[in-house]
């Protein structure tokens, strides 16, 4: 494609399809990337989201924490047909017990009544409506307000294009060897594409692992062919999927359940099945305890580990079971057979990608490496605009297109951001029993987006990149403290108190501020060069300017 | 914590030795080239320095898990060693030395 029409190599044609596909679905695949890097920590968003439930602090043991959920649920649910008790842990300060009837399945993922409680006194706690984290982790691959099966195929092509982005660009980028450590600063466009490269290849791994598990979890949207040559329908295939991919025992527990009562009888003490299970698993923490059919003669408590056996078996985590009654160890259900290699890849993709079940450790490498991931999407947009600004310069007007790209380019960078610092704005500010606030919350979300590119488009690029770049900085400075103003533990106490999901939530708001407060230095000290650099790349792009 | 610091030094080391091993960079840290025995030393020593990360890391854990955590503390790795080689390269070494000691004493706390 180029314009005087002589033949080119194809390492040419790969940088040209690298260029615009990267620019035409940039922005969006930011808005993804971003997102979906923040939805690592979309529990620790939404316990955040929550302020009235900060107050739980649970006590250290584990054993005492099941035994206060335990007489809660006594007290109210006796005759209950099961019970599921998720104890608090590293990213969740609360307890959540789970109450089903007779006639359901104790082991079903949803349903039930689910009631919040007070990690150390067993109150239930009642807190604000919102969509928390949820909206974030919904928004990277459902967007919103778009029919679901749009939304998804239109992310599932951005996915697509990122892909496509990810391999050109190894094509194009020839030296990744020699070049591995390379970052020359201030030398304008020199230094962004050093930018964009390191954040590409240092993370590389990670970028195809979330780009090709991405498509994976899309793959029946926009692949739906090969499912429906063999099975009736979408539901058939899932239930088949289940069992060759999650050879969960599901034997004794249904029919446990459809059993009738059974006699009254006196359930063992929880807190000694859960002070074995954490000796037999070495001090592993626990994730949820699930009895089955309390108070009777068949009661039955199963111990669930909180970390996945591996990454490369999906749902799979270790499970210890014990007699309600006696609380002696049940022999253990044999092993489930390793998966076949396709499978155990297939699982390793989808549960990094989900972050299911892994520990915090590799959770804050997957998040890290997904701020990297922004940073480079980020950068590649901005070095649109640099590699380009001489041309338009000596034009003597900028084009309309290229003006459309250097505001939304700001917008769609510093401007996420703003919208997300809106979205915990409004979750504190708008009054805590208002009708319909989590969509306000969500709106708060958009108007802010929407403003931030409003401004983008009538202050020059510079301007505009500053302007955000402050508001983005000061949003996130005041976080940390709106938070215990407007009902929330404030950060000293949370640190004290090892309530670590909230205070890594202001921690990182924190982080964030002084990110774009940097930036925001670096591009005004930057100010007047001809060729000026519009800030914003994270991480080694901003040194750049 | 202790094995995250592990780890990370010894891919910090192996990325520093890399490094080391190229001219761009061997120019950067040393201002001037080494010979070629040395370079290839420095190659080798990289590649047992980030297969030794490896080791430590799949010895602790699901082999799956452990290499995903592997792949994750080698961006970190890399992203540190990178920026000293644009902003401080001739303490490149001094960055090793205190690697080198930091993992060491970690080793031995245990």
């Amino acid at each position: 494609m180029r314009p005087d029409f002589k033949p080119e190599g194809p390492r040419q044609a790969m940088s040209w399809l690298h260029t615009w596909s990267g620019l035409i679905l940039g922005w969006l695949l930011f808005a993804i990337f971003l997102t979906g890097t923040l939805s690592f920590f979309h529990q620790e968003i939404t316990a955040w989201m929550k302020p009235e439930l900060h107050r739980s602090v649970p006590p250290p043991d584990p054993a005492q924490q099941a035994r206060i959920a335990v007489d809660y649920l006594q007290k109210r649910y006796p005759d209950a047909g099961s019970w599921t008790i998720q104890l608090p842990n590293e990213r969740s300060n609360v307890t959540v017990v789970t109450v089903r009837g007779q006639d359901e399945d104790p082991r079903a993922r949803r349903g039930g009544t689910r009631i919040t409680l007070d990690s150390a006194t067993g109150e239930p706690l009642a807190s604000r409506d919102t969509r928390g984290g949820a909206f974030l982790f919904r928004f990277h691959f459902e967007l919103y307000g778009l029919p679901r099966i749009w939304a998804r195929w239109i992310v599932g092509v951005a996915t697509l294009f990122m892909f496509v982005a990810i391999i050109s660009g190894i094509i194009t980028h020839k030296k990744i060897f020699a070049d591995f450590f390379t970052f020359r600063p201030g030398k304008g466009q020199r230094s962004w594409m050093d930018a964009h490269n390191a954040t590409a290849v240092l993370a590389l791994p990670f970028h195809i692992m979330i780009t090709f598990s991405g498509l994976l979890l899309l793959m029946f949207t926009i692949m739906p062919w090969g499912v429906n040559q063999v099975y009736q329908n979408r539901l058939q295939f899932l239930q088949d999927q289940a069992r060759t991919v999650a050879p969960v025992s599901q034997d004794s527990g249904r029919g446990g359940a459809r059993r009738a009562a059974g006699a009254p009888a006196r359930l063992a003490d929880l807190g000694a099945i859960v002070a074995d299970a954490g000796r037999a698993w070495q001090g592993a923490p626990i994730g949820s305890i699930s009895v089955i059919a309390p108070n009777t003669a068949r009661a039955q408590v199963e111990v669930r580990a909180l970390h996945g056996t591996s990454v490369a078996a999906r749902f799979s985590y270790p499970i210890l079971r014990y007699d309600g009654l006696t609380g002696a160890r049940l022999p253990e259900h044999a092993a489930a057979p390793s998966p076949p290699a396709a499978v155990a890849v297939y699982n390793a993709l989808i549960t990094l990608h989900e972050g299911r079940g892994v520990d915090i450790a590799l959770r804050w490498l997957l998040f890290l490496s997904g701020i990297v991931g922004s940073a480079m999407v980020a950068s590649g947009l901005v070095l649109w605009c640099v590699k380009r600004l001489p041309q338009q310069q000596k034009r003597g007007a900028k084009s309309f297109g290229y003006r459309f790209v250097e505001a939304a380019n700001a917008a769609a960078i510093a401007g996420l951001a703003i919208a997300c610092a809106a979205f915990f704005y409004a979750n504190r500010l708008l009054p805590a029993d208002m009708a319909g606030r989590a969509d306000y919350e969500i709106h708060a979300f958009f108007i802010a987006w929407l403003a931030a590119l409003a401004y983008a488009c009538v202050r020059p690029a510079r301007q505009a990149w500053l302007g955000l770049l402050a508001t983005a900085g000061a949003a996130y400075a005041v976080l940390p403290v709106l938070n215990p103003l407007t009902g929330g533990r404030a950060l000293w106490d949370s640190i004290v108190l090892g309530q670590w999901a909230i205070a890594s939530f202001d921690l990182a708001c924190m982080a964030f501020a002084v990110l774009f407060a940097f930036i925001f230095c670096k591009l005004r000290r930057h100010g007047g060069i001809a060729a000026r650099k519009d800030a914003r790349g994270g991480m080694l792009a901003e040194e750049a300017a | 914590m202790r094995l995250f610091i592990l780890v990370w030094c010894a891919c910090a080391l192996g990325f520093m030795s890399l490094a080391v091993s190229m001219h761009r960079h061997q120019e950067q840290v040393f201002g001037k080239c080494l010979d070629r025995v040395r370079s290839r030393i420095a190659a080798a020593a990289g590649w047992l320095f980030l297969f030794l990360g490896l080791a430590l890391c799949v010895r602790a854990g699901a082999p799956s898990n452990m290499i995903s955590y592997w792949a994750g503390v080698l961006t970190l790795a890399a992203l540190v060693v990178g920026l000293c080689l644009a902003y401080r390269a001739r303490q490149l070494p001094a960055l090793a030395a205190i690697a080198a000691i930091v993992a060491i004493a970690a080793a031995s706390v245990s």
